[in-house]
């Protein structure tokens, strides 16, 4: 028999079970699959825990000091013993107060960078320890993706710095020096350039650096020299010597140079050390001084043998006029005639050697050059030939000089047929006159000369000039370049006497075929009125 | 009525009085399901009195379901972290909310049991529950039975799944005979209790602050 209802109740009892049986295995499948996942996580977990010991290790071992750190407010979040042993801090803490001493630009510079680039590199500060000494540091750090901060790595560089700073003090000794100092590799390119190179040669290091010295300071004529001081160097590891140096702005500079092959402390690489001193001008006064010391010798000696002649052409000159009483037929007297102009020739010539032998004394009073150039040129005037033309800029201003009338136009007239005859085949003679304060380039090269006003009278041709081996003898006695018995040799030495004797000099350029300028300078009297 | 049925309800006041006593230590979530725990012994306590009155309490079985479907909703979206999760509770909280709407102003009888209502609710609530479950589950924090959320969906889903059915047929078993609904309310209670156990543990998982 059935009970009414036993079928629903069987339903509810039954599929409650069943239902409940399921939300069971529901929960415990889920339990267990939960468990997987965190054997998982834990497997991977202990991964990372091992690969996080590792580097936890390479963070805590590494000698470089790294933190890591928020850039907004410095604050350390963590950081390996190395760095705070650099700034002599015992906690992080501590290490905080201590970046508090980095300066406040380098903070936001270090900010700035981070935000912008999301690193800084290599970016050097100086600091302080906990303990107040200085500290340099290398900053080097980046952004960590993800998080508001940064890792930092930073390098001790105290004592590099302080290296350095040896280094920057010799190398500002080296710089007092005059001397240029450079150092060249194997390969004769310039590595370093000193101060002193830079004022004796014109370049600056920059434009120096890997460039070859050869090419640098070697004219191609002078390349020979060049090779031949680096065949010694490589013989011999060293060479000294004097060059002819080409300077920046083209001039040629005569140094002493003393070249030594050094090697690098740390071995293997070699390279030259060059110190050259700056010669031209001991040289141009050594040659001055020389030439001085000759043009003397040569005064004394002539002096004294032209005394002689004198002595011997005067009773010669002086019997030509008792012998001519008694010489009556015209060839006798025509011999007497070519006896005495000889005689009166060689007396003349005895007495311009007698006159640069002994010095040039004469009557001094107050001269206008202006005026004295005036009446010279009248003479001039008439010896030029008519392809000559002569344009004179006498200055009517001019200030007057003390000197001896004659003896000047005699320096004038010298110079205008010099002139004259350096153009054979016409040209322009140009006279000038002007007013001068002397400056000191000028009397560095005319060291006897006093400073002050002087009256520069020049003459120039364009003729066809000196050749430039030529240009140091011509103020010797007897040198020439005419051809024989065209000239004594003496008008130049004898015009530089006289102006020599009234305390002047005389300067010439030239350049050959383009003409001569020769400049008389005289010191001139500004206080009086011409 | 069976002693089961006093010790059912009076186990519910187990968990409220566990959340009260540890209100300070729990996070937001585990006080959202302390509020739960203490509507529910209300419910109880309410539902109790009215009976001994002779008063009609279906009523207030139909607004605990929407109150517990709906502070069961924002303890697990506080307690869980997945976005999508965290949408799939908001809409089923939304869903329900309708259906119950639906229900209470077309379907409403105050006379009996609400059953429709009842089954609709242990379904959903099983729903949401299994969505914290999992996202739990791909979470793993740390052991599942340390997390307070474990214990409170697990019990949800064992007392509704268990309930489901002596919900939906109580009515039926009420018209034949009185014997049979009280042996089938015999599960409602006893998953009761074991879902007031659980969620005490669940409130006692070690502190949340």
């Amino acid at each position: 028999m059935q009970i009414p209802g036993i079928d629903i109740l069987f339903v509810v009892v039954g599929g409650s079970l069943i239902l409940l049986l399921f939300a069971l295995a529901y929960i415990v499948v889920t339990i267990s699959s939960h468990r997987r996942v965190v054997e998982a996580q834990q497997a991977k977990l202990d991964e990372v825990r091992k690969s996080e010991e590792k580097y936890r290790s390479l963070f805590d071992n590494s000698l470089a000091g790294i933190m890591k750190f928020s850039p907004e407010t410095w604050a350390v979040v963590d950081s390996n013993e190395a760095i705070r042993t650099l700034f002599g801090c015992s906690s992080q803490e501590e290490l905080e107060a201590c970046l508090e001493n980095l300066s406040s630009s380098s903070r936001e510079l270090i900010r700035q960078s981070l935000a912008r680039d999301g690193q800084i590199a290599e970016y050097e500060i100086q600091t302080a320890r906990k303990n107040g000494e200085s500290l340099w540091i290398l900053f080097s750090a980046r952004t960590i993706a993800g998080e508001p901060f940064a890792q930092a790595v930073i390098v001790d560089i105290t004592k590099r710095k302080e290296y350095e700073e040896t280094i920057r003090e010799q190398s500002a000794l080296l710089d007092q020096t005059q001397d240029a100092i450079m150092v060249i590799d194997d390969h004769g390119k310039v590595t370093f350039w000193s101060a002193g190179a830079e004022l004796m040669y014109g370049w600056v290091m920059t434009e120096t650096a890997g460039r070859s010295i050869g090419e640098l300071l070697y004219s191609p004529r002078r390349w020979e020299d060049f090779q031949a001081a680096m065949e010694d160097i490589g013989h011999f590891n060293e060479w000294h010597g004097e060059h002819y140096h080409r300077r920046k702005d083209g001039k040629e500079i005569l140094v002493e140079g003393r070249w030594r092959t050094v090697e690098k402390p740390s071995g293997g690489e070699r390279f030259i050390l060059i110190v050259n001193s700056d010669i031209t001008e001991k040289k141009r006064l050594e040659s001055q001084s020389i030439r001085a010391q000759k043009m003397e010798s040569i005064a004394l000696l002539t002096g004294g043998m032209a005394h002689d002649l004198q002595n011997i052409l005067a009773p010669i000159a002086m019997s030509v006029d008792l012998l001519r009483r008694k010489v009556t037929d015209d060839s006798g007297l025509a011999i007497l005639k070519a006896v005495e102009e000889s005689a009166q020739s060689g007396l003349e010539l005895v007495k311009n050697v007698m006159m640069y032998g002994r010095g040039i004394t004469g009557e001094r009073v107050t001269l206008h050059i202006g005026k004295l150039l005036e009446q010279a040129l009248r003479i001039v005037r008439q010896s030029l030939p008519e392809t000559v033309r002569l344009e004179q800029k006498l200055n009517g201003r001019a200030w007057c000089v003390s000197g001896d009338m004659n003896q000047l136009k005699q320096v004038f007239l010298n110079l205008c047929i010099n002139a004259r005859d350096a153009m054979p085949s016409g040209g322009q003679l140009t006279v000038d006159v002007a007013n001068v304060d002397s400056d000191e380039s000028l009397l560095e090269y005319y060291p006897d000369a006093d400073p002050g006003p002087y009256v520069v009278f020049s003459i120039t041709d364009t003729g066809k000039g000196i050749r430039e081996e030529d240009l140091d003898r011509i103020f010797e006695p007897f040198f020439t370049t005419r051809e024989r018995g065209e000239g004594t040799g003496l008008g130049l030495s004898i015009a530089q006497g006289i102006v020599q004797s009234h305390g002047g000099f005389i300067t010439v350029k030239s350049v050959v075929d383009r003409g001569t300028t020769f400049r008389v300078y005289l010191p001139a009297l500004v206080d009086s009125e011409s | 009525m069976p002693t089961l049925a006093y010790i059912a309800g009076a186990m519910s006041f187990v968990p409220a009085a566990v959340g009260l006593a540890r209100y300070g230590r729990l996070d937001k979530s585990m006080r959202a399901f302390t509020i739960f725990a203490i509507i529910g012994s209300i419910s109880v306590t309410v539902e109790f009195c009215l009976g001994k009155l002779g008063i009609t309490n279906y009523f207030l079985a139909d607004i605990y379901y929407l109150l517990s479907m709906l502070l069961l909703a924002i303890v697990y979206h506080w307690s869980i972290s997945g976005k999508r999760a965290q949408n799939m509770l908001k809409g089923a909280a939304i869903v329900y909310f309708l259906v119950w709407a639906v229900d209470e102003i077309c379907f409403a009888n105050r006379s009996q049991v609400n059953s429709t209502l009842a089954m609709i609710s242990s379904i959903f609530l099983v729903i949401i529950s299994m969505v914290a479950l999992q996202t739990l589950l791909r979470t793993p924090k740390e052991r599942l039975t340390a997390q307070p959320v474990f214990w409170i969906s697990t019990g949800t889903i064992l007392y509704s799944a268990g309930s489901f059915l002596v919900f939906g047929l109580s009515n039926e078993l009420l018209k034949l005979s009185l014997a049979y609904f009280t042996i089938a309310w015999h599960i409602n209670w006893i998953l009761y209790i074991v879902s007031m156990l659980m969620f005490t543990k669940g409130l006692l998982c070690k502190s949340q602050v």
